[in-house]
């Protein structure tokens, strides 16, 4: 269709510069002059031929190769290591496959596009989604679990490190998901500002009241004219929540029966929203107010205007040569959690990759083998150090321990150390349920009115309560 | 007054050429038209179906098929992007006026999108009038100057604005230091739709500019001499001479204007996040939020259509409006 | 009688204050493109040495080259398809007689309250059905066909004298060249008119781009600043205003280059 279209654009221009006259005038000079103006067009449209509308001889392979097409939703240096390192890679040791990764947008796109695009010939193969979107995945009913296509066994939970898959599974205990790229929050601190604050680098605080403490300090101390940066982004919340060992959503996260109740008034809930107004109110948070800003943290961090921040452990590597630059060194600490509650861990943050059902079984088959591979302690390995993700796989996180590499780059140990100290319980496993992505912005509801209109957090989070549960019910009542 | 009237006749056929499509005059010569074609017309029919094919064609598919399926779209509950689908009739345009937030955001969308219109409107007619003056130089300087924010797309004008209100590095805020005010832009709703306003106006008064300039190089100069001989004073000249003369454009770009405040507000709206609690999400955001990440396509499909029957009703009441003011007529 | 010594420098004054204000953020973006990542995100409106730097990783490193690419691209091509179709439509309106040319009339004029951002989901399915989205295709045909374009020339044929059709019948010229070779060369002043409103309808465009295209090889550069800008791919502002400064060029030129010919064509339209 899409082949088609450039040749009909290229015939009505033609026509229109120089159709037939229907009086029979013979043709002249002037049809030579229409065919000029409209050719250039379409060499300049060859030129630009979209690179994502390509067959397996355009990316280096066979005409009759498979062709595994691929979506994700990574950009900037990912983005070329995954297309460039991880798919051109294997499609060019693997006889008969070639695989196409395209960068299909945000998380959120990705998910919309490959359900939308499913049952035709546009679905790609494998898609990558974000955790929220899991229960999405699972009823739209286009995917088709892991444990299910994967004969040989060969991608199996107990080889993924537990706080990885335990997200990812479901109620059989197979994956249904290939765990991808992982992350969850961690604390940046940068350490020339802590010693010259007074304060142990070595030992950053780790509660929330000594967050507040060190903020005093370092406030006083004239160290940095701001304390602590993160993301106005509901990930945060749940992680503080997770943390306390409380679940977000009822029926064990969803786990254990479909949620239809999400707990965000609860205990550790109203907790973590105090300390954020509070945090906010003493002027110890510098954020710029706009919502899900990712670059805020940062780019006060890369300034010297903060000495602390909350971020994603796959921004560890942007953090520490941020830092660098400013001739101050990067150190790393836990999530912070309540003063009187005990840690259970973090939930894992991040994608996995998902198999549409509707195709051959030949391509789900080559599909299913590059998602092995991906997984295999060496790619595993390789995307970690590249990227700052997880190692997901336990015999990689071993390997790298042995090689000595967390040693060389503690602060991506504290990451690893931090998942590995998880407690896996349904609070750590994190909520699967309808309307998350929904859910994400009206829990940020609560949060402004929180913070930008001191609103009582018990408050704005009951209200938010009422709306979160309200849109459950509904995607609920829709889907059963 | 009846006298000048009649001399603006002279220009009955100079109604800026773009408002020609939806101003009465633009209809009127529509029909004379074809009886005149009757004379002297090509007897190929068949050319004349080619000529307009490509153009009907188009604007079948891309615009009345998605008109109609948005209408079967605002019947349904829609889940998994259109996988799953539900009637429900009119269930989703009770929810716009009956859901609080859903009914806040069409007000919102109202006030927003009238000061817009009205603002950009009445000060690119304002800098025009400054500009056509008579004895005043400079005046091609001024206008390339002033028409320069219109070489910036409307998003990337929100990112300016964003970096320029930003409150730890932006520049409004160094400007107004020095006077103890540190307005938090971006954490107060009404500062944050101050700043869309701002943003919005900045990026879109050139282009009204550039059209009521070319409007005043059409006017007719006899009349405007007529007037100062009669030692008329500016004000009255502006404003029962050329204000009369120039609305057929004020018309043109009031249709355009409402467009934009409506639908091209959405690229400021994305870059500010809609927020702080949702008092930058105009209608049109909410739309997308809904037909993309929410998932609720049916409820967006009943706002698209609500949004469009507000844009189509305001269109026709200015023209309306405008066949009676429009003094040529 | 000229106005006043007072009142030429008074309206100095406020032409110049307007002024001041509507390039501050220009000359501001223009300043912070200069700048170092760390003298990018402080108050300073110096001037450093960064901005070839800035522009470099702005349209090498973070793609906006290609996006610029794209964008001229898709824009010329609907200014180009635009042009084209609403020559030929108004032709078939003004020099044909068929059966239904009301009909078909009203149904072009009637798509003038029809902004495509108001069926954004649906045009979306539709398109991704074709399977257009990520593609130009997807970003140039749905744009392709014109109302106002089609009104504008329909408009500027509707004066020129009558006599010149039976001229060219008596001649035995057809249709399709009198269109080429009498409609066109009198019309470009009126071409460049609308092209200046198509150029700046498409670049400004942001609605429709940024969901039918999220694949940066076909991204469109004011979509891709704004991502570059909330996908936490960049704390450097002075990359984002080196990037948003570069985008302004293509529309300048096009000013400069038909602004007389789109003053002309009001002119024209006001000489009967």
């Amino acid at each position: 269709m899409r082949r088609v279209f450039w040749s009909l654009l290229a015939v009505a221009l033609l026509a229109t510069a120089c159709g037939d006259d229907g009086g029979g005038e013979p043709t002249d000079v002037m049809d030579d002059d229409g065919d000029e103006q409209a050719e250039p067009e379409e060499d300049e449209a060859d030129d630009l031929e979209d690179p994502d509308d390509v067959d397996a001889e355009e990316l280096g392979g066979d005409p009759d190769d498979i062709v595994i097409t691929f979506w994700h939703g990574l950009g900037g240096d990912d983005e070329v290591f995954i297309e460039e390192e991880l798919a051109q890679a294997y499609s060019d040791q693997t006889d008969g496959v070639v695989v196409n990764a395209q960068n299909r947008g945000t998380y959120e796109e990705v998910l919309d596009q490959s359900i939308t695009a499913a049952g035709t010939d546009q679905a790609p193969h494998i898609a990558q989604l974000y955790e929220i979107g899991t229960q999405i995945a699972r009823d739209s009913g286009i995917f088709a679990p892991i444990h299910e296509l994967d004969e040989e066994g060969a991608i199996d939970a107990d080889n993924y490190i537990d706080a990885v898959s335990s997200y990812y599974t479901d109620e059989t205990g197979g994956l249904y998901s290939a765990p991808f790229n992982s992350s969850n929050p961690i604390m940046m601190i940068n350490r020339d500002m802590f010693e010259e604050a007074g304060l142990d680098p070595d030992d950053p605080p780790q509660r929330f009241g000594e967050i507040m403490d060190a903020c005093e300090q370092i406030l006083d101390s004239g160290a940095s004219e701001g304390c602590y940066g993160m993301p106005i982004h509901s990930w945060f919340f749940e992680q503080m929540v997770a943390n306390q060992g409380a679940v977000l959503a009822s029926n064990d996260n969803g786990r254990d029966g479909r949620a239809d109740e999400v707990y965000l008034d609860s205990d550790e809930a109203v907790a973590v929203m105090e300390w954020w107004q509070e945090m906010d109110a003493e002027g110890y948070w510098t954020n710029s107010g706009a919502r899900e800003d990712w670059d805020d943290p940062r780019t006060l961090m890369a300034d010297g205007q903060i000495a602390m921040a909350v971020d994603s452990t796959a921004s560890v590597r942007a953090y520490q040569d941020s830092v660098a630059e400013l001739g101050n060194e990067l150190g790393t600490a836990f999530l912070p959690i309540p003063d009187d509650a005990e840690r259970n861990g973090t939930i894992i943050g991040g994608a996995s990759l998902y198999v549409l059902e509707d195709h051959e079984d030949e391509e789900i088959a080559a599909a299913m083998e590059f998602i092995n591979w991906l997984s295999e302690p060496e790619q595993d390995m390789e995307w970690h150090r590249a990227t700052g993700y997880f190692p997901v796989r336990t015999e990689s996180r071993e390997q790298l321990e042995d090689e000595g590499w967390f040693e060389e780059n503690p602060n991506f140990g504290t990451a690893v150390e931090q998942l590995e100290q998880t407690e896996v319980s349904p609070a750590t496993q994190g909520a699967v349920m309808g309307q998350f992505p929904q859910i994400r912005s009206i829990v940020l509801d609560a949060a402004e009115a929180a913070m930008f209109e001191g609103q009582d957090p018990a408050d704005a989070l009951s209200a938010s309560k009422q709306d979160a549960d309200s849109v459950l019910q509904e995607y609920n009542a829709d889907v059963e | 007054m009846s006298q000048l009237t009649e001399k603006g006749e002279a220009t009955e056929a100079s109604p800026p050429p773009t408002s020609g499509a939806g101003s009465p005059g633009g209809e009127g010569a529509g029909r004379k038209a074809f009886a005149q074609t009757h004379a002297a017309s090509f007897p190929q029919r068949r050319a004349a179906l080619w000529l307009l094919l490509p153009t009907i064609v188009i604007l079948s598919l891309f615009l009345y098929y998605p008109m109609l399926r948005t209408f079967w779209l605002s019947l349904l509950s829609v889940r998994f992007y259109g996988q799953q689908r539900r009637f429900v009739g009119l269930e989703n345009f009770q929810r716009i006026f009956t859901d609080p937030s859903s009914y806040d955001a069409v007000v919102r969308t109202a006030v927003i999108s009238t000061i817009v219109i009205v603002a950009t409107i009445g000060i690119a007619l304002f800098l025009a009038a400054l500009l056509n003056q008579r004895g005043i130089s400079g005046g091609r300087v001024y206008r390339l100057l002033l028409i320069w924010p219109l070489a910036l797309s409307t998003a990337i004008s929100g990112i300016v604005f964003l970096t320029l209100f930003n409150p730890n590095f932006g520049m409004v805020n160094a400007v107004l230091a020095p006077f103890g005010i540190q307005p938090e832009w971006f954490r107060d709703r009404t500062l944050a739709q101050v700043v869309m306003v701002l943003t919005l106006i900045w990026n879109r008064v050139g282009f009204n500019l550039v059209f009521y300039t070319a409007a005043y190089q059409s006017l007719p100069s006899e009349t405007l001499e007529a007037a100062l001989v009669d030692g008329a004073t500016p004000w009255q000249r502006f404003w029962h001479i050329t204000f009369p003369l120039l609305s057929p454009m004020t018309l043109f770009l009031l249709v355009t204007s409402t467009v934009f405040a409506f639908f091209d507000a959405y690229a400021v709206a994305e870059v500010f996040g809609g927020g702080p609690l949702n008092a930058t999400s105009i209608l049109i955001y909410e739309i997308t939020e809904n037909a993309f990440r929410d998932d609720r396509i049916g409820l967006a499909a009943a706002q698209s259509l609500l949004l469009f029957l507000a844009v189509a009703f305001i269109t026709i009441v200015q023209l309306r409006q405008g066949r009676k003011r429009v003094t040529y007529q | 009688m000229r106005p006043s010594r007072g009142a030429v420098v008074g309206t100095h004054v406020v032409l110049s204050i307007a002024t001041f204000l509507f390039l501050a953020p220009i000359l501001y973006a223009l300043a912070k493109s200069t700048q170092d990542l760390g003298t990018s995100v402080s108050t300073s409106l110096s001037i450093g040495d960064q901005f070839a730097i800035n522009a470099r990783a702005a349209m090498d490193r973070f793609g906006l080259g290609r996006m610029m690419v794209n964008t001229v691209f898709v824009t010329a091509m609907v200014t180009l398809g635009k042009t084209v179709l609403s020559l030929a439509a108004a032709t078939a309106f003004v020099y044909f007689r068929f059966p239904m040319q009301g009909v078909a009339f009203a149904l072009v004029l009637f798509t003038l309250m029809m902004p495509t951002e108001a069926l954004i989901r649906a045009l979306y399915d539709l398109v991704g059905s074709l399977g257009m989205l990520n593609s130009y295709e997807g970003l140039i045909l749905p744009f392709m066909a014109s109302a106002t374009g089609t009104f504008l020339f329909r408009q500027h044929f509707l004066r020129i004298p009558r006599d010149l059709v039976e001229a060219a019948q008596v001649d035995g010229v057809g249709p399709f060249r009198f269109l080429r070779s009498f409609l066109v060369p009198l019309s470009w002043n009126i071409i460049g008119a609308s092209a200046v409103i198509d150029v700046v309808y498409m670049w400004n465009m942001y609605l429709w781009p940024r969901w039918a295209v999220t694949d940066p090889d076909v991204m469109m550069v004011q979509v891709g600043l704004v991502r570059l800008l909330s996908e936490q791919q960049v704390n450097h502002y002075g990359i984002i205003m080196a990037g948003a400064v570069i985008t302004m060029i293509p529309p300048l030129l096009v000013f400069m280059l038909l602004q007389e010919r789109f003053t002309r064509g009001f002119a024209l339209s006001g000489d009967k």
